[in-house]
């Protein structure tokens, strides 16, 4: 039986977070719900599409659902038992990650996300009516199909009802879920790494540089909020990409970022521990990735999650002033923009999109407050 | 003191120079442009107007030039304080943002006096009562608002209390109703208020969550200082020592915090201006961007950047002013 102090001598800079947030039970919920919206999103096409899961016909039983699907909603499979991967290694994720890794990891996600996202088509063919034994996905309505029932209210047959193509609302929103958890995650990357290093050299290096950088950080922080991302989308002639939406979002939102690491590194230099690695002749680079930055990711994540947050909010701002991702891709954003001339009788076009966001962007809130309180180790925890 | 302020105010001019030039390059690198949006088409490639005319609109808004000279051109007018015609109706920016700027401040004035009126109190109270429900409850909901997305909060209100299939009690779009001309001031102020109500809550509510950290956690720290104990062992009442010690003092970092958000009040917001079709900054900046209207955007842009960089200066000086133990010498 070995005890309960020696037990905390051993338990590192990460557990010490990992246990702290599992004892706030708001975060731990919040966690739980954005895992359970990733797992609808990279099953989306299982959960609402047009076509059956199974069907049996002359004796003969044929799956269309995979006939129908497109690279890319196999492409998103593949992050089912990768994530599940990642969960069972838990453990030894401090060993096998170090900070080279995951920002190679985090690149190959962005690039893989942008470059594989296209357009869903429409497939006018459906198995709702099929003759023969068939079992069909929860929601048997697919994002961009048509149909004669134009903005049907909630009902058994539309589970959120439908816009004023008739497209199922329900269906919309799953897959619309894959565009706001992916832009959220990929533009919050995409301004850590250049907030990260940004930040890390001003603090590092400190002189003309650092000056150099605040003054970049301030003319970029002038700007009215929503301005600087609709000025730069405009520089980009097609609007409806994912891409474009994503590096937007991320290369404008990178200041507050390289404000906390450049705040966090100038502490950080100070203390003895940098300066004794550089004594032993350690190189800048060294210090920078293997000294500093791990001593200050707890705070840089803690804002990336926070960003999470916006990121997602001003997508769907975005997708709602007509300059984001639009139909026939679903997005939440697009959904309420539609909601707006309809407002005066189609609620459910506004209440459904909006309640999704909501309860996202909550989320990623509860999980980002839970963090801090996890990280900062003045604070007392019951 | 003097010459920290004016070494600020100096520093401000490259960070202006940065922001406009940034602005320019920007707006000149996307493709269409004011001409061709108002000939018809513009970058979607119509033919509304013959090529010569447009021709002709490209040379008269200066469109032709290069970009950098075009740049200094209008650097070199601002500096004898004109910002130039909008490219749209040739009315001058100033004029235009002149026109704009009171039902900006009207509506983002009151939406940030509201807030912190509201904040600060839950703020205190949530500090007073920390760890209890009162705490926990007041985290809970102001987190829950801010989480609530503007736009869909002000579609919901629009669909159940003005003119929806629901309540029919407030005006659901506008600055005033069409007849406001006719009007004497308090029925004039009665009917803006109307119009106000919706717009200002939806600004409001989102707010409410940093705000009330703030002044929670500022009456934290101050309610764990010595002089509090001292005012507590001299036996003076808790009203008094809440009100008169702590408040007094957890009000100082609130006040640098409310100068860092009058930004806010030039900028307006873009989105609830739209839905509730109000024309002010926000919504002249949306449709100047649309048209391509140059030097309306560089004019707000301008005025929005001295005014962001004179409230970060304003919120430094409020920490010396305050807080006497600050100096910046």
């Amino acid at each position: 039986m070995t005890t309960r102090g020696h037990d905390i001598q051993h338990e590192g800079y990460w557990q010490r977070i990992g246990r702290r947030f599992k004892s706030n039970p708001y975060g731990l919920a919040a966690l739980r719900i954005i895992l359970a919206l990733f797992l609808m999103a990279a099953l989306a096409p299982f959960l609402a599409n047009s076509h059956a899961l199974v069907r049996v016909a002359n004796g003969q039983t044929e799956f269309p659902i995979f006939r129908s699907m497109e690279p890319i909603e196999w492409r998103f499979l593949i992050y089912v038992p990768l994530a599940a991967a990642v969960y069972f290694m838990r453990r030894y994720a401090g060993k096998l990650l170090p900070f080279p890794v995951v920002t190679a990891v985090i690149v190959l996600a962005v690039t893989e996300t942008a470059l594989g996202f296209t357009h869903p088509v429409n497939d006018p063919t459906n198995d709702r009516d099929f003759a023969g034994y068939r079992l069909m996905p929860p929601i048997p309505w697919s994002p961009v199909e048509s149909s004669p029932d134009q903005f049907a209210p909630p009902s058994r047959k539309h589970w959120c009802g439908t816009d004023y193509t008739g497209r199922d609302i329900a269906a919309r929103m799953v897959h619309g879920a894959r565009t706001s958890l992916s832009i959220g995650f990929v533009a919050v990357s995409i301004a850590l790494l250049v907030g990260v290093t940004v930040g890390g050299l001003a603090g590092y290096y400190r002189g003309w540089l650092d000056m150099a950088i605040c003054r970049i950080i301030e003319v970029l922080d002038c700007f009215p909020p929503l301005l600087l991302i609709l000025v730069v989308i405009g520089v980009f002639d097609s609007q409806n990409n994912m891409f474009v939406i994503m590096a937007v979002i991320g290369l404008t939102s990178w200041t507050g970022l390289a404000r906390l690491v450049r705040g966090e590194f100038l502490r950080l230099v100070a203390q003895p521990f940098p300066q004794a690695a550089k004594a032993l002749g350690a190189g800048d680079l060294h210090i920078i990735v293997r000294h500093l930055l791990p001593n200050a990711l707890g705070p840089i994540l803690v804002s990336a999650t926070f960003g999470v947050a916006s990121a997602i909010l001003i997508e769907s701002s975005l997708s709602f002033l007509g300059f984001g991702m639009q139909a026939p891709t679903p997005s939440w954003g697009d959904i309420l923009s539609d909601a707006r001339i309809y407002i005066d009788f189609a609620w459910w076009l506004a209440f459904f999109p909006g309640l999704a966001i909501l309860v996202t962007i909550m989320s990623y809130n509860f999980v980002g407050e839970a963090l801090r309180d996890a990280v900062d180790p003045r604070m007392k925890l019951k | 003191m003097t010459t920290y302020i004016l070494r600020r105010l100096l520093l401000l001019i490259p960070t202006l120079l940065g922001i406009t030039l940034l602005t320019y390059v920007l707006v000149r690198a996307a493709p269409g442009n004011a001409a061709l949006i108002r000939g018809g088409g513009g970058a979607m490639g119509g033919h509304a107007m013959p090529a010569e005319a447009r021709e002709q609109m490209i040379k008269v808004l200066g469109l032709d030039k290069n970009p950098l000279v075009a740049y200094g051109d209008w650097l070199w007018r601002v500096l004898h304080g004109d910002l130039g015609e909008s490219m749209v109706d040739h009315r001058p920016v100033a004029e235009k943002i002149a026109e704009r700027l009171p039902l900006t401040l009207w509506l983002m004035g009151s939406a940030m006096v509201l807030s912190y009126l509201i904040a600060i109190p839950l703020g205190v109270a949530a500090a007073i009562k920390r760890g209890q429900v009162v705490d926990r409850t007041i985290s809970f909901v102001v987190f829950l608002l801010y989480s609530i997305p503007s736009f869909a909060m002000a579609l919901m209100l629009i669909l159940l209390v003005a003119g929806g299939d629901y309540l029919n009690l407030l005006p659901m779009y506008g600055a005033n109703s069409i007849n406001a001309g006719e009007m004497s001031f308090f029925p004039w102020l009665w009917d803006r208020i109307q119009h106000m109500v919706l717009p200002v809550f939806c600004l409001t509510y989102a707010s409410l969550a940093s705000i009330s950290r703030y002044s929670r956690v500022s009456m934290l720290e101050t309610l764990g200082q010595d002089f509090i104990r001292t005012a507590r062992a001299k036996g003076l009442s808790e009203k008094m020592v809440i009100l008169r010690h702590t408040l007094r003092n957890a009000l100082i970092p609130i006040i640098t915090i409310f100068a860092l958000d009058l930004p806010g009040l030039i900028g307006g917001a873009i989105i609830i201006e739209q839905i509730f079709t109000l024309p002010g900054m926000g919504q002249l900046l949306f449709t100047s961007l649309d048209a391509k209207d140059e030097f309306t955007i560089m004019g707000i842009t301008l005025v929005a950047g001295v005014v962001t960089l004179l409230s970060y200066l304003l919120a430094d000086i409020l920490y010396v002013v305050v807080d006497p133990r600050i100096t910046y010498e």
